[in-house]
């Protein structure tokens, strides 16, 4: 573009120098992109290759890669993670021997192994049929086109007069570049997007191929879609990158809008329309397998990563609600505002009792807090209308609370210490009233005393 | 006319040559697959004697199933040729995932860290054993359809390539979902 406006100024020059010059400094520019550019994004994206991470998850997800790399015999790429809670993955490879794959925390804590697989085939998808490259040159061409285009448009304004531009056919000829040079840049957008969609259709059918089970990306895409209407801000970061994600990671109308228009804008493919054509390869009806994955799965403890069990309680305000508590340690998962509501309602005897005994010995734990829902850290906070000596660790995507079971204890202890004292006051706040407004018998005003203090104290 | 035939001889030499060296590339490619489930193999023949001591202080009723996957590795280790292999490592896999399964019914065990982690590996083990058998029955299926169609066929029956076969699953395995892997 630059070119062709030097061009332009200079145009004495019958060559278009300067245009050609522009397009080997831009050329030159892409290919030092496709020599290091992917170092470049890595740490544009703030990656970190997983063998800094020792827990199981993140051995787990090795594992997974390898199995992989061995089923589409391709050589192991090197495998980064992006600090990010929604589950997504990447890969950047200009040729398979040279891939670099990115997979989200979020992605590496809320996948199934079955799952988890799936999205890696579906990444060496994009590797076996080096797509890469491909948006490479796609960009590298458009970009000639474009300049030449350019050109073209100088060359004919320049040469053709005035008197001449009147006649009709060259009206035409010149309506129609101009035409072109408007619609260009719309038209090269358009096709890159049209492309990156097809693409990633093919990489789930060679996900497909790969794993024999085209269900375990079924089930991913779709705990993918749940998680975007759970985490809707878009970070702006991505904008570049969107089209090398499994999932656009802008969000931008993931779930079910299939209009013409928001097809033809969109770097990815409606996920519900993934999810069917997958679904269809396994013989199964789609409409089967949404509602069979929208089945609740049983949460794991944040901290020492066993099953948890779902009792329903009775809360203070007469609702039933469903907490989790941890089969081994006895922890309990409070989802957002469950933990207030439920205080010390009787349902708690619902609870497991876990082994006192165990619970003072130090279990082995991770150390790392992982939302049982959103699969994130959980960050430790201090309540100041809590007694301080409880340990809290809440989920700041989702505001669910985690507590062990010692620190529940201690937290009951405390709402029936304030329910009394509230109690207590609300009675002695009756007295002087009833004092001051009402002549009354003696007799009258001790009995709500001793009734009061008659009332057993639960 | 001359130079009409020469260059007919030309493509024949240039046809001859292409075919060979594909039908090279592709065994070679056959080959390599086979020895990465070799090595897989490998790997869960020494995976298991660490299982089997772990376990044993915990199950003490479930001597048979742990004294079944020892038999099966010891006879998986012995066999020899393709088809016989196949057949003794798919038992010994059975065996294994039996004990996984027995595995969950103790509660104690599950949350035993070094279990867990050794779990992991069998799992990724049996995985890539499945997943490395899989890619060398594609690539042997498509070295043997190139040995069979024509014309390339002519070219296999001069050179003496032959056919390989493939690595079968018994009855009982296929009836068993891959899903079973899954956590």
């Amino acid at each position: 573009m630059v070119g062709g406006f030097i061009d332009f100024f200079f145009y004495s020059l019958k060559f278009p120098l300067f245009t050609i010059l522009a397009f080997l400094i831009s050329s030159a520019i892409t290919l030092t992109g496709y020599l290091s550019g992917d170092k470049i994004i890595l740490i544009a994206l703030g990656a970190e290759p997983i063998s800094k991470f020792k827990t199981l998850p993140f051995k787990r997800a090795m594992n997974v890669v390898k199995e992989i790399s061995i089923s589409a015999g391709v050589p192991e790429p090197s495998v980064y993670v992006i600090n990010e809670e929604f589950p997504n993955a990447m890969v950047i490879a200009l040729s398979p021997e040279r891939a670099n794959l990115c997979l989200t925390l979020g992605l590496i804590h809320s996948m199934t192994r079955e799952e988890l697989q799936g999205v890696v085939a579906h990444e060496f998808g994009h590797i076996k049929s080096r797509d890469s490259l491909l948006f490479l040159l796609l960009s590298i061409t458009w970009g000639a086109f474009l300049l030449v285009s350019d050109w073209f448009k100088g060359l004919y304004f320049r040469k053709v007069k005035i008197k001449r531009l009147a006649k009709t056919p060259f009206l035409i000829a010149g309506f129609l570049v101009l035409i072109f040079v408007i619609l260009s840049p719309l038209i090269s957008r358009l096709t890159t997007m049209a492309i990156s969609r097809w693409k990633e259709y093919n990489a789930d059918a060679i996900s497909a191929e790969l794993t024999r089970n085209p269900l375990a990306l079924a089930k991913a895409l779709n705990k993918i879609m749940k998680y975007s209407n759970r985490l809707k801000n878009a970070s702006g970061r991505y904008y570049a990158t969107a089209h090398i994600f499994i999932a656009d990671p802008m969000r931008r109308d993931l779930s079910d809008r299939e209009d013409f228009f928001s097809n033809l804008f969109n770097t990815h493919p409606p996920i519900k329309r993934r999810i069917e054509i997958l679904a269809r390869m396994a013989h199964v009806s789609p409409s089967e397998v949404l509602k069979k994955m929208s089945e609740k799965e049983p949460a794991i403890c944040p901290e020492c990563e066993s099953e948890m069990r779902e009792v329903s309680m009775k809360t203070s305000i007469g609702t039933f609600v469903k907490i989790d508590q941890c089969q081994k340690c006895g922890g309990i998962w409070f989802d957002a505002w469950e933990l207030y509501a439920i205080g010390n309602s009787t349902d708690c005897q619902k609870l497991n009792r876990p082994d006192m005994e165990r619970l003072w010995k130090k279990y082995e734990s991770s150390g790392n807090f992982i939302c049982p829902r959103c699969g994130i850290s959980l960050s430790r906070i201090q309540d100041r209308n809590l007694p301080e000596e409880i340990n809290l660790r809440r989920c700041n995507f989702c505001g669910g609370i985690w507590l062990n079971y010692l620190d529940f204890k201690i937290y009951q202890d405390w709402r029936s210490e304030k329910t009394i004292r509230s109690a207590i006051e609300k009675e002695i706040d009756k007295f002087p009233s009833q004092i001051l407004y009402h002549e009354r018998d003696f007799l009258d005003l001790i009995t709500p005393l001793f009734s009061f203090l008659s009332k057993k104290v639960e | 006319m001359g130079y009409l035939i020469l260059a007919v001889i030309l493509v024949i030499i240039l046809w001859v040559l292409f075919t060979f060296n594909k039908l090279v590339r592709l065994r070679a490619h056959v080959q390599n697959a086979w020895r990465q489930i070799d090595v897989q193999l490998k790997r869960r023949y020494d995976l298991i004697p660490n299982l089997v001591e772990l376990l044993k202080g915990y199950m003490k009723f479930e001597r048979e199933t742990l004294i079944k996957v020892t038999e099966a590795r010891a006879r998986a280790m012995q066999t020899e040729g393709i088809k016989e292999k196949g057949k003794a490592e798919s038992q010994l896999s059975d065996s294994i995932m039996k004990l996984l399964a027995v595995v969950e019914n103790y509660p104690e065990l599950k949350s035993n860290k070094n279990l867990l982690e050794l779990q992991e590996e069998l799992r990724t083990t049996e995985n890539q054993i499945a997943f490395a058998r899989q890619f060398y029955n594609d690539i042997a299926t498509r070295f043997n359809i190139y040995q069979r169609i024509f014309p390339s066929f002519l070219i296999a029956k001069i050179f003496g390539f032959r056919e390989v076969e493939l690595f079968e699953t018994e009855e009982e395995t296929r009836k068993a979902p891959s899903l079973k892997l899954s956590i």
